[in-house]
């Protein structure tokens, strides 16, 4: 043993989080010592509170502290547009667009054939409930634009399309600020597909 | 140094919070992993190109370990498998299988070949079932445990009817069946089909239909067959067996 319990135990606590190796584990306990013992209370404390005070909404799935999220309290909001999201950081990152004003459904994972994830995995049960109940028009899927978001998003369509409510995907193609020159075929013919008048 | 492969992308994996670890199944060196830089930030020129099922021109740095991709070209993006969840399924379980029963870095350009025409008559529509059993059973014969199904396992007779033994490894003859209570009793045009999928390259197939009931009992044995004989899970199988769910 090279340190004494309380600090080998808080390295090891630190190599539990992700991208975090054994080296980087030692510099941050270490950092932590050096620390206002007021700062790593505070640090203690929002890491106990953030994993005891947050629950998923029990409408949309959404991380929250109080249930129903302040999203699906927000009255201004369209409850006839759900935008479907894979994770609550896609929720956070439609947020920061400042243009959506209708509602979310986070599945909490994506549909893998390779991983063996399959619909029963994901939280798509209450997705079908919400549109029985709350009277939805248009549903925006925006999973990711790969193999599994692609899976997620033929499943939720073959699945509410008969029901006749509208259903869109989110445009794929090139990044704002991107360059055509080294934008790749796939993405380019996505593009294409998705170009619109003028 | 390095070096420029043809090659099937069959698995990906997310490594830290912008690379991929990308496996690649190629006809010149065979199964390999290499690490791509980079591959899920949103302007990455890779990004594209580590997607399962792309087949494209790799430049890659294949070292002792673990390669590197420095570019890659798409050749096709196979998009009728991506566009279909039940094709994407089926794809996903043949790609699995031949990353868990082939050796890494052993190339065998047949395999490849067939791996590659599986993929694209699924892309372009034949059914995506029969040809999974028809790449299975060469994949097996490549693994070494393809059942015997040219004549019967106990006599050596070519004479049917047959039955499909588990516990023999392939086909008895009438005058064996006796062996295995158990077996499987085949309808006529089964045996044939089961020497056809497993010796015929899939570049060959035409046209080809089966009853729901034959194919139903052909991929039950299949599936027993490996069970007992391949040993690895399968995670996409588990997918598979819940397509029902999509087809209803």
């Amino acid at each position: 043993m090279y340190y004494p319990e309380p600090i080998s135990k808080l390295i090891d606590s630190f190599t539990k989080l992700p991208g975090i190796g054994p080296k980087t584990a030692v510099r941050l306990a270490f950092f932590v010592l050096e620390m206002e013992e007021d700062d790593v209370l505070d640090f203690a404390k929002s890491l106990v509170n953030a994993k005891r005070e947050l629950t998923h909404c029990s409408t949309c799935g959404h991380i929250t502290d109080q249930d129903p999220c302040s999203i699906c309290q927000d009255e201004s909001r369209d409850p006839t547009l759900i935008c479907v999201v894979q994770d609550p950081k896609d929720v956070i990152a439609m947020e920061k667009m400042k243009d959506f004003r209708g509602k979310y459904h986070v599945l909490h994972g994506a549909i893998s054939p390779m991983d063996g994830i399959g619909p029963e995995d994901i939280n798509v049960p209450s997705l079908i409930n919400r549109l029985k109940d709350e009277g939805v028009e248009e549903l925006i899927l925006a999973t990711n634009p790969n193999i599994e978001g692609e899976a997620t998003a033929m499943y939720i369509s073959r699945l509410v399309k008969p029901s006749g409510i509208r259903m869109t995907r989110i445009a794929h193609g090139l990044p704002v600020g991107g360059d055509l020159e080294y934008a790749d075929e796939v993405t380019l013919s996505k593009a294409l597909e998705g170009r619109r008048e003028l | 140094m390095l070096e420029k492969v043809e090659g099937i992308v069959i698995r990906t994996r997310d490594y830290g919070e912008t690379h991929k670890i990308v496996t690649i199944f190629s006809r010149e060196k065979g199964k390999f992993g290499v690490m791509a830089r980079g591959a899920k930030k949103p302007k990455s020129r890779t990004a594209s190109v580590t997607q399962p099922f792309i087949h494209g021109m790799y430049l890659i740095h294949i070292g002792s370990g673990l390669g590197s991709m420095s570019q890659g070209e798409m050749i096709s993006s196979l998009r009728g498998i991506r566009e279909d969840i039940v094709k994407t399924a089926y794809a996903s379980y043949v790609a699995e299988l031949t990353d868990k029963l082939i050796e890494e870095k052993q190339p065998d350009p047949f395999l490849y070949e067939q791996f590659l025409q599986t993929l694209q008559w699924m892309s372009e529509g034949k059914d995506p079932n029969i040809l999974t059993m028809m790449y299975e059973l060469k994949l097996f014969q490549k693994a070494g445990f393809a059942p015997v199904v040219d004549q019967c396992v106990h006599c050596g007779s070519t004479e049917g009817p047959f039955s499909f033994s588990m516990a023999e490894g392939g086909l008895l003859c009438f005058r064996s069946k006796h062996r295995d209570p158990e077996a499987y009793g085949l309808p006529d045009p089964l045996p044939k089909l089961l020497r056809v999928f497993l010796h015929m390259d899939v570049k060959r197939l035409g046209a080809i239909s089966m009853k729901e009931q034959n194919k139903k009992l052909l991929r039950q044995i299949i599936d027993e067959y490996y069970d007992r004989y391949g040993g690895y899970f399968i995670k996409s199988k588990k997918f598979l067996n819940q397509l029902d769910l999509f087809t209803e």
